[in-house]
């Protein structure tokens, strides 16, 4: 099981593009848990690249850009008009 | 050659480097290409200390070798400007 998640990897790395950085299913899920997608190997940032950004995984560079639109108050109210 | 601005920011970038895939390490201990990665850096960081340290002086108070006299202030005090080299922002 472990072999043949990692030799997936593998595969997906050598396709740099098709490359997806975590999990896309989570198995066993209960109720009222909450669960975080297990990180996968794919690129990384040149060592100055990470220093710059605070991350050398691509997949975990979120900057900070102001207010978040999706869940600011007045966007989930227009959201609520529109429903 | 690097001058000696540019070697202290390599060397704190693959710093950072082994830093960030300690981390993924702790959560992925079997994963063979992030493994080699971190050998890679600690390998390879362990080369650009020495390449600074026979040029440039000491990189730490506390763990690197000093000839007569000690040489340790010499150099601006870590804290000052002229000690750090200048990482610019990333474009917004």
């Amino acid at each position: 099981m472990e072999q043949n998640e990692n030799r997936k990897k593998t595969a997906q790395c050598k396709a740099m593009s098709k490359c997806i950085p975590h999990e896309t299913a989570i198995g066993n899920v209960r109720l009222a848990m909450a669960y975080v997608p297990y990180q996968k190997l794919c690129t990384l940032f040149t060592p100055i690249e990470g220093l710059k950004r605070g991350t050398v995984f691509p997949e975990l560079y979120s900057p900070y850009e102001g207010e978040d639109k999706k869940s600011s108050p007045y966007e989930l109210s227009k959201k609520g008009r529109n429903l | 050659m690097k001058n000696k601005s540019e070697l202290l920011k390599q060397i704190v970038a693959f710093e950072f480097m082994k830093d960030d895939l300690a981390l993924y390490l702790n959560t992925h201990p079997m994963d063979k290409e992030a493994l080699a990665k971190y050998n890679y850096y600690v390998t390879e960081t362990k080369g650009l200390k020495e390449c600074y340290e026979m040029n440039y002086g000491m990189l730490s108070e506390h763990d690197s070798l000093s000839p007569y006299p000690w040489q340790w202030i010499n150099d601006p005090w870590p804290w000052e400007n002229d000690a750090n080299f200048n990482l610019e922002k990333e474009g917004k």
